[in-house]
């Protein structure tokens, strides 16, 4: 039970980290992307749809970062296979 | 089979039977729909396209038929210009003809004009002369001027001789017994029926009627003579212009 | 409270085939969008110029015109797979907005097949345009040591693919189920928009994406 009760906690702690951090980059990375976006409008009014399609993609490839810490966190947390039980 | 693979194979199949019916039943018709449209449109355009470069074609030759008629009209304007000037200036000619004509029968009329006053003049100069004569003559006057028209008369009336009955002598002033003697003696056989008269306004010497002419010798009958010669050689001088100019020249 | 995050709640068996709730979802929205494509084809064949024709007319133009634009030249088949990518997931999408329902694209089973059918339509896209050594040609190109890397891009793209898709449609109905859970009804709705933005922004990027990585393949000859 120690060793269990040591493994939630960890894992919890550790998917809360991933979370934050994942959080932070994916973050900085599509406020970067979002400048750009809008700069490059600015400068061409006439290729936005190229630019609108290219902003999304880039965005979610960013996001995707977030999303796989996500992931992680809710395996960390639901589907942790060092824990006795898994969920569901 | 675990639930997951199953799902995923069932996932799997499932949408490449949604891919193929989609296509098969979406897809390809409304694909079909849309190049018919397109096709459409293309023939609806190319035939628009040849009826505008039609329209075009006409335009052109509606602007080339006004250009023609633009270039038509300037050149019968330019005729009419021509045949309007033409007929001016004729008329002008006709008009200057006539003017001249106008001018000539004016001149002429002036001159009948000035010929004719000319003529009044002459009249009036030559009674002047006349009658300056005469009143010289009369100034000139005496016995003696009458004795020689007298005699001038008794001349010409031997001259003629014969035939003068009947004569009548007309005189002004008084004659004395010697004239009256002369002057029978002149008439000769007429002396007999000569008949003396004395009427105003002869003057001296004497006027003989006779049956072959009249004599005469007065200072009336002279003026009058000068004033005739005078009308006269005046008269034939104006007829004259070569003489007119020559008088004028001197 | 029961969470089926990893796996696929079993409805009932046929023989040793267990029929998953996912696969009755995505069943239903197949064979919904197979009977409205029908209607809409149908009534783009017989002339009518209505609301669904015009529809139709629009989504395949513009699915088309995307697709042109993307690849360079027109690929009606390539067209076809990334409009029905779309469609299919923006339909289980905005079907796990529907109360009881949960979305097919939020198990990660169905978003696994569907990346994975990008995974195998990118060489057989590439092989039947360039040839089979046009193709293979490309592993090796700027350097015959970057093979790895290439395979490695390949099948972590498809990973990237399935895990994106399958996060964001989980992720926004867990928080939604969630919401529902601790602050009671009608409190997520503002969650439930946002999640119907994701989930069309989500079907969105999975088409293009998908037309990226098979466009890419078809014009690796042209480098």
């Amino acid at each position: 039970m120690n060793d269990q009760l040591i493994i939630a906690v960890t894992a919890m702690a550790s998917a809360a980290v991933t979370m934050a951090l994942g959080a932070i980059g994916a973050a900085l990375g599509e406020s970067r992307i979002g400048a750009a976006a809008m700069d490059a409008l600015a400068r061409q009014p006439d290729e936005a749809s190229s630019i609108t399609r290219t902003l999304f993609v880039s965005l979610a490839m960013v996001e995707s970062t977030a999303i796989f810490c996500l992931v992680i966190a809710l395996i960390l947390l639901f589907a942790n296979p060092f824990t006795a039980t898994t969920a569901g | 089979m675990s639930p997951i693979l199953t799902t995923f194979l069932f996932e799997a199949a499932n949408f490449l039977v949604l891919a193929a019916a989609l296509g098969w039943f979406f897809f390809r018709p409304v694909r079909n729909a849309i190049a018919e449209y397109r096709s459409k449109i293309e023939t609806d355009q190319r035939a628009a396209e040849t009826k505008l470069e039609e329209a075009r074609k006409r335009h052109d030759q509606v602007d080339q038929a006004y250009a023609r008629l633009h270039e038509d009209i300037a050149r019968e304007r330019e005729k009419q210009l021509e045949a309007a000037r033409e007929q001016a200036g004729k008329i002008l000619d006709e008009a200057r003809q006539v003017a001249d004509r106008e001018l000539k029968l004016s001149h002429h009329q002036a001159a009948q004009i000035t010929n004719s006053q000319r003529d009044r003049l002459a009249e009036v100069a030559a009674t002047a002369a006349a009658a300056s004569v005469g009143r010289l003559l009369e100034e000139l006057s005496g016995e003696r001027l009458h004795d020689a028209l007298v005699e001038s008369a008794c001349r010409q009336l031997r001259q003629w001789q014969d035939g003068l009955a009947p004569v009548s002598v007309e005189h002004s002033l008084p004659l004395s017994e010697t004239q009256v003697e002369a002057l029978k003696e002149a008439a000769g056989k007429a002396a007999e029926t000569a008949e003396f008269h004395t009427v105003d306004g002869l003057g001296a010497g004497v006027r003989v009627l006779t049956a072959q002419g009249l004599v005469d010798a007065s200072t009336a009958g002279i003026s009058t003579f000068a004033r005739r010669s005078l009308v006269k050689e005046m008269q034939d001088r104006a007829n004259n212009p070569a003489v007119l100019q020559d008088v004028s020249d001197a | 409270m029961e969470l089926h995050i990893f796996d696929d709640p079993v409805l009932m068996r046929l023989g040793p085939v267990p029929i998953t709730e996912t696969m009755v979802t995505s069943a239903i929205v197949t064979v919904v969008l197979i009977g409205l494509g029908a209607v809409m084809g149908s009534r783009v064949r017989s002339g009518r110029s209505d609301l669904l024709s015009t529809l139709a007319l629009m989504t395949v133009e513009s699915f088309d015109r995307l697709v042109e634009d993307i690849v360079g030249r027109r690929q009606t088949v390539v067209a076809t797979i990334a409009a029905t990518f779309f469609l299919f997931i923006a339909g289980c999408n905005l079907a796990g907005q529907l109360p009881g329902v949960h979305p097919a694209t939020g198990s990660l089973a169905t978003t696994s097949a569907l990346a994975v059918l990008v995974f195998f339509s990118v060489p057989i896209a590439g092989i039947w345009s360039n040839g089979l050594w046009g193709y293979l040609k490309h592993y090796f190109r700027p350097n015959p040591l970057l093979m790895p890397l290439h395979v490695i891009s390949e099948l972590s793209r498809t990973l990237a693919m399935s895990v994106r898709l399958f996060g964001n449609i989980m992720s926004g109905h867990l928080v939604v189920g969630l919401l529902v859970a601790l602050a009671g009804f009608l409190v997520p709705t503002p969650m439930m928009a946002l999640d119907l933005l994701i989930g069309l922004l989500q079907a969105y990027i999975f088409a293009i994406l998908s037309t990226v990585y098979i466009g890419a393949a078809m014009s690796v000859g042209e480098e």
